[in-house]
């Protein structure tokens, strides 16, 4: 029994050694004291670690381990949870029963674009569904359209408090109502609910959002998310899983959207999600170049700002939809839109830096890089990665200042301080560099703190962090108040790496450290993005942004405070006020020269949606100064009710604000008469007849037609081919052959000692 | 004249061989011991029915566990097939065009470790699978597949959307990393509920 205690402590211990002997820890040492007896020294201690687990290895052979041990479970986020399943259940038997198609239609125009999106839920089963879509929406996108067909009633969403908009859901729910929910899950993630889908019966439903669009380097990017798929779930069953409660910490600041986690996918069945697409840009400038990154479109130009893309075919729904364009010509980059509702003036200004200025005269910096080298980002991601510190190293100037902070589960850095960059030090970087290897657990917090102090210089100088990172971050809130207590002068930029990082923190903590975000997804274009965004943050266009708006002229202007504005980065702000007419100025610096752009502001075209435009800008702005800030429970409750005023006034979805849309009546069982009267219902004006209108084929239950019906209508190999791509990862460790290889050194070694270490008397 | 030289060379030889077994049997030892942590934790984690990292510092999840009824094996299933969970465990691979979840379950573990067992499978062997869902899948090898490049790109008729896919290098005691793949695939068989699993419902 001791014995047996002895085992499990033991393997504890090693179990800790396992994972702390990094050879991060060793080169750390290594590069003070670089002796060979010290190095020699690490491999024998090494060498007695390895045998004490030989004999543990034999040992535990022989007895399997039982040890009680409660790891530590840390909290997670909506990003995080892999498999987000809905399941259908009736008792223990499970079943699928849904078919659906999507239809998306976007009109561009200028700086905004609308998006409607037309579902048809068909439930196939043969109890009552529950249906919950979950859609993903990049950016900053306002939904403020819920339109509903259930048979041959038509009815429109209304925005209300959360809270009271779930309270009428789930009462029209018991009672049997048709009844749908919009409600905002996190920034960038919506769910529709949509109960009491009786057996056979079909749901049109039409969302509808306005987004805005903003240039990069000069192209226009318009992204589609199409990979949450909708599914149902049966509604006699309440079915919760509490990832709420217990998977967020309370530091978690999802805190606020956890309630309806218990969205969960039914593992599909040779199904998928047809999806249509038709797009009317109309850019109102020249186009240069105009193209759909993943899939086959029909462009049909109309005239020259004016195009209509449509897909060749449907598509699966498994793949984001991109589409690029750029302009010829290039100031076109600057706009100024506007839109008046309910007497107040809503202004959409886009500016670009002046291009002209950009090598006149680049400011002394402070630069602090902030390396991932955690296990994780071993292979591409670290090779790439060093690439890109490499040639950031060699960009500096010998006034320059900079350090490198490494971390995983620990930190350490380059220099105590901030280096000059002088020749000597950039090569010895360089070194340092190439030297690293990528190991360990991650644990970031240490390592910002650290690097957000560690700046030296005064003011004059430009301070900037470079976070690189391909971790799930567990702790938002605290790396946000730290960045917001720390960053003083500096700015922070954030690099994601892969499909892993929490790209919603790391678009906030670029936000609140007043920088800038890039994602790289394609393991191979890491170095070259890097080099991307350092040759933009060299020059940073121009600094201290304010607006000044001319006299008479009250405005409520968003984001609050400006950021810097780069080049070929343009910025978007968001302006409300009465009567806007007059030029207001905007003044900045570029390095030590100031700049001025006055804009007139009773010109700029009218166009809808702005409002909205403005009204979700300052919903973001508030939602960030609510984290950021940190403030009391009654300036944050004031926040809250502000926030919610603004999004009723504007029939927003937001964290407190729901869409929700209630027939009146209750719905009958289905009937074939009643099925056949839906045919003639009349749409109400508005609304898209195409859209609504249903066909013979879909108002029969599918039940009643043959059964090879649903495999006419969606069964397509060759759409699920398409989106299907995985890389099978390397899986040997060639263990055998290495312990094979080295035991013949070690024989040899022997060897020599035998036959030329004996003394010979010749 | 040389013996000092012999003798230090020697001496240096020993320990550079004790110092390679040192290392290279720290591998499987940490696939075993690794095990046996991951099935505690997974354990934990199904109990208080979350999605939870290992230990603290981990850069990846406990999804799901596969168990081999016939060799009485099973595995803990992490979300990535970095080289570091996979010294660990196994791994699913996902899809590169899409984060879709949707799609054949892909599971990829080293052929000297934590998939060796798939030399002794046959087809119409059962695999046992339960993801977060708690839904115990039983699946039936069907097929098996030897491919020459790591990139899965078109599936054969064989690959269905609901298939189960086992994979890892080929072949088996070879010692050299090549591209070569070796692929079980399993289709679903029978689909239960678990019966020890508890939904907060």
């Amino acid at each position: 029994m001791t014995a047996f205690f002895i085992i499990i402590s033991l393997s504890l211990i090693t179990f800790r050694i396992i994972k702390r002997s990094e050879f991060y820890e060793h080169r750390r040492i290594l590069e003070r004291i670089s002796s060979p007896f010290v190095s020699s020294l690490i491999t024998l201690k090494n060498g007695l670690i390895g045998l004490t687990l030989i004999l543990l290895f034999v040992i535990s052979l022989s007895s399997p381990l039982r040890a009680e041990y409660s790891p530590k479970q840390p909290s997670i986020n909506l990003d995080d949870i892999e498999s987000g399943q809905l399941l259908m259940r009736a008792g223990n038997e499970l079943s699928s029963a849904i078919l659906l198609s999507t239809d998306i239609k976007i009109a561009v125009a200028g700086s905004s674009s609308r998006t409607i999106v037309s579902q048809r839920f068909i439930n196939t089963g043969e109890t009552w569904a529950e249906g919950v879509y979950v859609f993903p929406i990049e950016g900053n996108a306002a939904v403020d359209t819920l339109k509903l067909r259930i048979g041959d009633r038509f009815i429109e969403g209304i925005i209300k408090e959360k809270q009271e908009a779930k309270v009428i859901y789930e009462e029209a729910k018991a009672e049997g109502k048709k009844t749908a929910l919009i409600e905002q899950q996190k920034p960038n993630l919506f769910t529709n609910k949509i109960a009491n889908i009786g057996p056979g019966e079909i749901i049109v439903v039409q969302i509808e959002f306005q987004s805005k669009l903003l240039p990069k380097d000069g192209s226009w990017e318009l992204r589609l998310p199409l990979v949450s798929a909708p599914r149902f779930d049966i509604d006699a069953i309440e079915e919760k899983i509490e990832f709420g409660n217990s998977g967020f910490s309370d530091q978690s600041m999802n805190t606020d959207y956890n309630e309806n986690i218990d969205i969960k996918v039914l593992e599909e069945k040779e199904l998928f999600n047809p999806v249509e697409i038709s797009i009317d840009l109309n850019t109102g400038f020249e186009l240069n170049s105009l193209k759909s990154s993943f899939h086959k479109v029909d462009i049909d130009k109309l005239s020259n700002g004016h195009h209509r893309i449509s897909l060749l075919e449907p598509i699966s729904s498994d793949r984001d939809f991109v589409l690029r364009w750029t302009a010829v010509d290039k100031d076109t980059q600057t706009s100024l839109f506007k839109e008046t509702q309910a007497g107040q003036d809503h202004l959409l200004l886009t500016l670009n830096p002046p291009l002209t200025n950009k090598n006149k005269h680049s400011p002394d910096r402070e630069i602090i890089f902030i390396q991932d080298i955690s296990g994780s980002m071993g292979g591409q991601p670290i090779r790439q990665s060093k690439i890109g510190l490499e040639m950031a190293i060699k960009r500096l100037k010998p006034q320059d200042k900079f350090n490198i902070v490494l971390f995983n589960d620990r930190f350490s850095s380059y220099s105590r301080t901030p280096v000059k960059a002088t020749a000597k030090e950039r090569d010895k970087a360089i070194r340092y560099v190439r030297r690293l290897q990528a190991d360990g657990g991650t644990e970031m917090y240490p390592a910002l703190k650290f690097s957000l102090m560690n700046f030296r210089s005064d003011k004059s100088v430009l301070k900037q962090l470079i976070f690189l990172t391909d971790g799930a971050v567990t702790e938002e809130s605290r790396l946000f108040s730290l960045i917001n207590r720390e960053l003083k002068t500096a700015r922070l930029f954030t690099i994601g790496i892969g499909s892993a990082p929490n790209s919603f923190f790391m678009t906030r903590a670029a936000e609140i450290g007043r920088g800038s975000h890039i994602h790289i997804g394609d393991m191979d274009e890491i170095s070259n993005r890097m080099s991307e965004l350092f040759s933009k943050i060299e020059n940073p266009a121009v600094t201290d942004l304010k607006l000044i708006l001319p006299k008479g002229f009250r405005a409520e202007v968003y984001p609050n405070p400006l950021p810097d504005l780069y080049v070929g980065d343009p910025l978007s702000i968001a302006i409300r006020g009465r009567n806007a007419s007059g030029i207001a100025k905007i003044t900045g610096k570029i390095g030590n020269q100031k700049w001025v752009a006055r804009i007139p502001l009773d010109q700029g075209a009218k166009q809808i949606g702005i409002a909205k435009l403005w009204a979700r800008e300052k919903i973001s702005n508030l939602e960030r100064s609510r984290i950021v800030l940190n403030p009391s429970a009654n300036r944050k409750a004031h926040i809250d009710s502000e926030l919610l005023q603004t999004a009723l006034n504007y029939g927003l979805v937001s964290r407190l604000s729901s869409m929700v849309a209630v027939d009146i009546t209750p719905s009958r069982p289905l009937g074939v008469e009643i099925v056949t009267s839906k045919l003639k219902a009349a749409i109400p004006s508005g609304w898209d007849a195409e859209q609504f209108e249903y066909t013979y084929k879909e108002i029969v239950p599918p039940m009643l037609q043959q059964i090879s019906s649903r495999n006419e209508w969606f069964d397509n190999g060759d759409l699920i081919q398409k989106s299907e791509m995985y890389s099978l990862p390397q899986t040997s460790l060639n263990w055998k052959a290495s312990i094979i290889l080295a035991f013949f050194l070690t024989l040899l070694g022997i060897a020599v000692l035998f036959s030329f270490g004996r003394k010979t008397n010749v | 004249m040389y013996r000092k030289l012999f003798i230090t060379l020697g001496c240096g030889l020993i320990i550079l061989g004790l110092f390679g077994i040192a290392k290279a049997s720290l591998m499987p030892i940490k696939a075993i011991i690794g095990q046996h942590y991951l099935e505690v934790a997974w354990q934990d984690s199904l109990k208080n029915n979350k999605l939870s990292k290992p230990w603290k510092s981990a850069d990846f999840y406990m999804i799901g566990e596969l168990t081999v009824p016939k060799l009485k094996i099973s595995r803990v299933i992490l979300n990535s097939v970095s080289g570091e969970a996979l010294a660990w465990s196994i791994g699913r691979v996902t899809n590169l065009v899409s984060s879709s979840k949707n799609g054949p379950i892909i599971l990829a573990g080293h052929r000297d470790s934590h998939m060796q067992f798939m030399s002794k499978l046959k087809i119409g062997d059962k695999i046992e699978l339960m993801m977060t869902d708690g839904v115990l899948k039983t699946y039936e090898i069907s097929n098996y597949l030897i491919t020459d490049r790591p990139e899965l790109k078109t599936f054969s008729n064989k690959i269905k959307m609901n298939s189960l896919v086992l994979t890892t290098c080929w072949p088996f005691n070879s010692s050299t990393i090549g591209t070569k793949r070796y692929l079980l695939i399993a289709n679903e068989y029978k689909i239960s509920l678990h019966n020890s699993m508890k939904f907060n419902l």
